[in-house]
């Protein structure tokens, strides 16, 4: 932990190694509201020069008081650890904040990030221009599409998650993230989490987040005047076209009914980010689960059967049920979502090859028929 | 066991073998409030009946033939119990041996075995209560514990009488600290290697793993007490018929690496199941050849039945000889009920698959 009279600070970095780097200067930041933890800006001196941080931790008096702290800073830790081993190096995407080390043991324990990238989105929702309203969409949601990519599901996504510096937007705060296809744990607040996650129902996907960010980017043009202005369903009449148009569907309410991260993207035009290369299972690992198969054949003969892999319970979005008690905040959708896509056999190309044979014979005839009375 | 009086037993503490024989003038009873045992004076109980109940609670002082243990005490009932079972907890010194066995004795107090219908009650209460006074109380109130001296005798750590729920005549079961590089075959470590019932091997991953922050460069030997003490049982079968437990203690080092996460998190069932320990063995296997363990995984090939498991006796590290987080032990007591199927305690079809 930051010790403010040997200034220095002590972590694992994320490749497990222990660390001790000189602080050279710290500030507190503004807390999330309702998180319970404490930010602190860091300047710090690494082995490669000095470094710009953000060190979220416990402190002990919000740990006594709310022992689920702990768990969302391993969860947190555990969420950053799996994007840092995705996405590696220089390619880690700019949309996501990036862990550089933790210590879970301490008696404060923290996760260290790198500088998050601006001030809290809520502080400038409804003082966008409507280019930067676009650059923070575009970023937003291309966050939201790379969490997918490696099957994350953040689950946090407001005004205070995300943060904006004038060019971009970054999600941090991944407390609650939540691998895809897990029973949903109710958490969240409204309007920001959708009723499917405020109750717990259903398996986790993107289009919990999809409901999230869509009611970010919302609140981010009409602002956040008041919490009475919180309480109402969106309306979509408040806000320019193109946003409109971006958010039709967004807050249908059932999550299969909402756009996908990458008809968002499409709706914006931009570009969908490269997906990480598939995670490769490791070759030394499942060399010595094959070893271990082979050990216990060699002392059991034919009566041992390998094991089954182990495998978390999976739930995906069409197992979940109707919400039936929760506000429906839908608002005026001035296009239907999407339908989904059905397959026809033999559809509309089909038909026309159908027509012009047809005509094509007619022709023919007529041509034939001419040169016999003509 | 001991039905007939003229069949020798073993005692659990020191494993001198010995006619179990009382002519009343080695008897005692445990004084609740010096706790300290106590001669029993029964010369003024005339009663046939309170006599009985008396002795029935009265404990013998074991006559240690060879003299190399200080005294210590079975209950009156020791003859009437089952086959008394002798661990090993194996590994070098510093791998969290003491830190898993107070954990197992922590969870076991606070009912940790009712789930598998079983109780457990200290053998000897004194020593017990010592056990418990200088390593179970410490760990739980958040103290690191001191550093155990390596010996090449294996030292008597604790027993305890595990029995059926609602049952009488449970199995004693003492735990013996294997730490030495050399395991002396004379005296107490001639009688171990010649009662040893089951082996827990002890792995600490800051020693044995190939990983950033624990140990970057591992021997590929593995710890030198494992083959020691496997090689010292080697009675010329292919295989060993000793059981044998392999633990990855201090797991919450491994807790965000794959697959030690995952069961870390995962819950325990509360009854007994082979398949699942065959997943878990399996895993830990293959966690251990991936990161350059594979010196550590002898006992698996030269045990008949072995299963492997991921243990955490505090749940996090220590600061300056403290856990400042408190201690939250972790799969501790899947190791000793992997061990109690192996070794016949646990009963029953499913536990015959354990290890297999």
């Amino acid at each position: 932990m930051a010790d403010p009279g040997a200034l220095k600070i002590d972590f694992m970095d994320v490749d497990g190694g222990l660390r001790q780097w000189k602080v050279l200067g710290q500030r507190d930041a503004a807390p999330v509201p309702g998180s319970g933890m404490t930010l602190t800006e860091v300047e710090a001196e690494s082995e490669s020069g000095p470094v710009s941080l953000v060190q979220k931790s416990i402190g002990r008096e919000a740990d006594a008081a709310d022992p689920g702290l702990y768990r969302r800073l391993e969860n947190e830790v555990r969420v950053g650890l799996l994007l840092y081993r995705r996405f590696g190096g220089p390619g880690y995407p700019p949309e996501l904040a990036r862990l550089v080390g933790y210590d879970v043991d301490g008696a404060e324990p923290f996760a260290l990030f790198e500088r998050y990238r601006g001030p809290f989105a809520a502080d400038v929702a409804g003082r966008l221009l409507l280019d930067e309203q676009r650059l923070f969409q575009t970023s937003l949601l291309r966050g939201v599409r790379i969490l997918e990519h490696v099957a994350v599901v953040h689950r946090g996504i407001t005004p205070h998650s995300v943060r904006w510096d004038g060019h971009g937007a970054q999600l941090t705060d991944f407390e609650l993230a939540s691998p895809t296809a897990r029973p949903r744990r109710a958490e969240g607040t409204r309007p920001w989490a959708s009723a499917q996650q405020l109750m717990g129902v259903g398996g986790t996907c993107a289009r919990d987040d999809v409901w999230s960010a869509g009611m970010v980017i919302y609140h981010m043009v009409v602002g956040l005047n008041s919490s009475a202005a919180l309480e109402r369903d969106p309306d979509l009449a408040l806000v320019e076209p193109r946003t409109r148009d971006l958010l039709a569907g967004v807050f249908a309410q059932k999550a299969a009914h909402r756009p996908h991260p990458v008809d968002l993207l499409r709706r914006l035009r931009a570009p969908d980010p490269i997906p990480p290369p598939e995670e490769a299972a490791d070759r030394k690992f499942a060399e010595g689960g094959h070893r271990f198969d082979e050990m216990m054949r060699q002392k059991h003969g034919t009566s041992y059967r390998r094991p089954p892999e182990p495998a978390d319970r999976v739930v995906v979005d069409e197992d979940e049920p109707e919400p039936e008690t929760a506000a429906s905040p839908t608002g005026p959708l001035p296009h239907p979502p999407p339908p989904a896509p059905r397959p026809q056999p033999g559809g509309g190309a089909g038909m026309a090859v159908v027509v012009v044979v047809v005509l094509l014979v007619i022709a023919l005839a007529l041509w034939a028929l001419g040169g016999l009375f003509g | 066991m001991a039905n007939d009086p003229r069949q020798p037993v073993r005692c659990p503490v020191c494993l001198d073998s010995f006619v179990w024989a009382s002519d009343g003038s080695n008897l005692f009873e445990l004084d609740p409030d010096k706790f300290e045992y106590r001669p029993i004076d029964l010369a003024g109980l005339r009663d046939p009946h309170k006599r009985e109940v008396r002795l029935r609670s009265a404990f013998l002082l074991c006559p240690n033939p060879s003299n190399d243990v200080e005294p210590h005490y079975l209950p009156v009932l020791y003859g009437r119990y089952r086959k008394p079972l002798v661990i090993g907890l194996v590994g070098a010194s510093r791998t969290g041996k003491t830190h898993l066995l107070a954990a197992m004795m922590g969870e076991i107090e606070a009912g940790g075995l009712g789930g598998h219908g079983l109780t457990a009650v200290p053998l000897d209460m004194i020593r017990h209560r010592r056990f418990y006074r200088q390593f179970v109380q410490p760990l739980y109130r958040g103290q690191r514990l001191g550093f155990t001296p390596p010996t090449d005798l294996p030292e008597f750590v604790d027993a305890l009488v595990v029995s059926r729920t609602g049952e009488t005549g449970g199995h004693p079961v003492a735990f013996f600290d294997i730490s030495g590089e050399q395991l002396a075959k004379v005296g107490r470590g001639e009688r171990f290697l010649a009662a040893a019932d089951g082996l827990i091997f002890v792995v600490d991953p800051e020693q044995a793993l190939r990983l950033p922050g624990l140990a970057e460069d591992v021997g590929a030997l593995g710890d030198l007490a494992f083959s020691n003490v496997l090689d010292q049982l080697y009675r010329q079968e292919t295989l060993l018929d000793v059981p044998a437990v392999i633990v990855v203690s201090k797991s919450d080092r491994l807790r965000f690496m794959r697959p030690a996460d995952r069961w870390l998190a995962a819950a325990t069932p509360g009854h007994l199941d082979a398949e699942l320990i065959r997943m878990e063995s399996r895993d830990v296997y293959a966690f251990l050849h991936q990161h350059g363990a594979q010196g550590w995984l002898l006992p698996a090939a030269r045990c008949r039945r072995a299963t492997l498991h991921f243990a955490s006796a505090t749940g996090g590290r220590s600061t300056d000889e403290r856990f400042p987080r408190g201690v939250r032990p972790q799969r501790v007591l899947n190791p000793l009920i992997a061990m109690l199927a192996m070794t016949g305690v646990i009963d029953g079809p499913e536990a015959k698959e354990v290890g297999r």
